[in-house]
């Protein structure tokens, strides 16, 4: 059972967690361990998966942990990395498990002659590379196909995890410890992860700084599908020959060929741009204040500011 | 402008008017944002905020403004500033305006609005209220609409599902009413390049499909079977419910077939900043526009809806002006008015504070 349901959120709401016996309640404590190894893998720390038995409890105590970190930066990465994590896993699952998926987490599906949804949650949860324009818009609903239901359930996720991380306020003493804990090995660990990149056809210097974190994700095996999207429209974008874009993906340990041909060919065959910096900021993928509205420009930008002043 | 003395005449019968037996029907005003505008501003006034509709009806008793516009949003905290407001929601608005028309009167007549003018604007609600109900599905219980009391109409949704769409979400609504849409998406040939053969198939949607697609076949189709330029109008439409496109004469390549579609493709010219704008303040129904002197009336039946007889609430009683600039003739208050050239005449008191508010005229008593 993923998390995110209702049943697993009831379950969760009906045991009355005391957050306060977070070191004293036995359960708690293997769940406070496997959420904090949890948020570590959500930077490339620990490997060490969640046990299925705790799962459920250790994905609630996760999000009161990061929240209470208070830092938009672990927030942030721990949500990607869930939502990529469930998305892997509902990958995996038929097309009518995925629709009861979906109407659990409350999305508005109908199977009536095809599946579609309500043309308002098409709105809130599509990517950007799916527009209303080119759908199949009907009497207020939005015919979908298995994949793009995919991406739609992951917008939701998403959404969904992060309100509920923002939602808790208040802490008692005893989480507080433990996020402060996180906090100072995460500022640590970080560093010393991130690889250096060199891409030949790429000026780095002149990389605007959303997509210079998604290369170091990517080098790290942890760029969310998102991410990845965004780094290739940006790149197309920049007129790069898919030569030069695939040795940019290949830095990837996840890293398929095919997959990534395939999925340059799709940017370029249906003309996907990259998304400006203020649908960035919207999607909260960005953090940064550039020069440009778009991150293209803010390369061009860099680009020619620099062999201005060299 | 118009002068002191009209602006103040015109104050009088606003006055007047909202002391009679004035009803309005806002939802939730205790969350709305107000703002007032004077004869010379249409926002002097705003982040205004009243307990319940008989404080705010007190309100407009009193004080008589000549605009008066509430916000799309609701707020916890309406009259605080704007980024404490604590913003709840917004309502899903259109505004359709004589401006975005492109008309060509306009070129004869300026600012003036013709029948012409009011005709097209009336269509294009209509269609507006058409897309929304066959594609977007919202019944017509849920839209409400009404004119804008100058220039245009504004159309509302009532459904709590469009409340919390963001700003990008209603961008991709207003994209869509305006047909903005890549044609090389959605009529291609298996092969890129320019068109050799002529019998070569060409894809591109059936009127059956849903979407814009299906709207860009419907007009399509429509417009090749009355083009003259066209010899071949009636065998292009067949292949077009096909699904083929590729029935044009020689000379139409994919290039210009799909510049065709574009160009006669059903474009809804709104506003795109009242619908996207969060905080967007509107002239609230069944209030006095201050540039026009007419009420922003709600609208239950369109196609009887004339703005120049049922918004003119001012009286008939007779008023003596004084034309300041060449008026065309007009039909109001289902008679026929004008042309009136510069000098003193006697007009019922809702065509005169009509000609005075669009600075056509001034008070003739002076």
């Amino acid at each position: 059972m993923y998390p995110f349901l209702k049943e697993a959120k009831d379950a969760i709401k009906s045991s009355n967690i005391d957050l306060t016996k977070v070191d004293r309640d036995p359960l708690l404590i293997s769940a406070v361990d496997a959420a904090k190894e949890d948020i570590s893998r959500a930077f490339g720390i620990s490997p060490k998966k969640v046990p299925e038995d705790i799962e459920n409890i250790s994905f609630a105590i996760s999000k009161v942990l990061v929240g209470a970190t208070g830092n938009p930066d672990i927030i942030e990465r721990y949500v990607s990395f869930k939502t990529d994590e469930f998305r892997k896993r509902l990958e995996k699952e038929t097309h009518v498990n995925l629709i009861n998926i979906a109407r659990d987490i409350g999305l508005g599906i109908s199977t009536k002659d095809a599946v579609s949804i309500t043309v308002f949650d098409f709105l809130k949860y599509r990517p950007d590379f799916m527009d209303l324009t080119t759908s199949n818009l009907e009497h207020g609903r939005v015919l979908i196909t298995k994949n793009q239901l995919l991406w739609i359930i992951e917008k939701a996720i998403r959404e969904d995890v992060l309100d509920s991380i923002k939602k808790s306020k208040k802490f008692p003493e005893e989480i507080i410890k433990h996020a402060k804990q996180l906090n100072n090995k995460l500022r640590i660990e970080e560093p010393r992860k991130t690889q250096e990149l060199r891409i030949e056809s790429l000026s780095d210097y002149a990389l605007p700084p959303c997509m210079k974190e998604f290369i170091s994700k990517l080098a790290l095996g942890r760029a969310t599908h998102n991410e990845n999207y965004i780094l290739g429209t940006f790149l197309v974008g920049l007129k790069l020959r898919d030569k030069e874009i695939l040795s940019v993906f290949s830095k990837s340990p996840k890293y398929k060929d095919k997959t990534a041909r395939y999925q340059i060919k799709f940017i370029r065959e249906k003309n996907y741009s990259c998304p400006s910096c203020s649908s960035l900021k919207k999607d909260g993928i960005c953090h940064w204040v550039c020069q440009k509205p778009h991150p293209v420009s803010v390369y061009f930008y860099n680009l020619k500011n620099a062999k201005r002043t060299s | 402008m118009p002068s002191a003395q009209a602006k103040l005449w015109l104050k009088e019968q606003f006055r007047a008017f909202y002391n009679k037996d004035c009803k309005f029907s806002i939802k939730e005003v205790n969350k709305r944002e107000f703002g007032f505008g004077s004869f010379s501003k249409k926002i002097v006034i705003r982040h205004r905020a009243f307990q319940d509709l008989k404080n705010l009806t007190e309100y407009l008793k009193r004080e008589a403004p000549a605009h008066i516009n509430h916000s799309i949003a609701y707020y916890h905290f309406p009259d605080a500033e704007i980024n404490d407001k604590g913003w709840i929601g917004s309502d899903l608005i259109f505004d359709i305006d004589v401006a975005d028309l492109n008309l060509e009167c306009a070129k004869k007549h300026g600012d003036w609005l013709c029948e012409n003018c009011f005709d097209s604007l009336k269509n294009e609600a209509q269609k507006l209220t058409e897309v929304l109900r066959d594609d977007f599905g919202f019944g017509m219980n849920e839209m409400t609409v009404n004119f804008s009391g100058s220039r245009g109409y504004h159309v509302r949704i009532s459904n709590d599902s469009v409340l919390d769409l963001n700003e990008d979400s209603r961008k991709q609504i207003v994209k869509y009413l305006a047909c903005n849409i890549d044609p090389n998406t959605v009529i291609f040939q298996p092969e890129r390049g320019e068109r050799k053969d002529v019998d070569s198939p060409i894809f591109g949607p059936k009127p059956t499909d849903s979407g814009l697609k299906g709207r860009i076949a419907r007009t399509v189709i429509k417009e090749v079977e009355r083009d003259e330029k066209l010899t071949n109008g009636k065998s292009i439409a067949d292949e077009i419910n096909k699904g083929n496109w590729g029935a044009f004469p020689k000379g139409y390549g994919i290039k210009r077939i799909t510049e065709y579609a574009k160009n006669v493709a059903i474009k809804i010219p709104i506003d795109a900043k009242v619908t996207t704008d969060l905080t967007h303040l509107i002239r609230m129904p069944e209030t006095l526009h201050g540039n026009s002197s007419l009420v922003a009336r709600i609208v239950q039946n369109l196609d009887k809806f004339e703005p120049l007889r049922d918004c003119m609430v001012l009286g008939d009683e007779e008023t003596e002006i004084n034309v300041v600039s060449k008026v065309p003739k007009f039909n109001a208050l289902d008679s026929e008015f004008g042309p009136f050239k510069e000098g003193k005449m006697k007009l019922p008191k809702s065509v005169a504070a009509y000609l005075i508010a669009k600075e056509k005229a001034e008070l003739g008593t002076a």
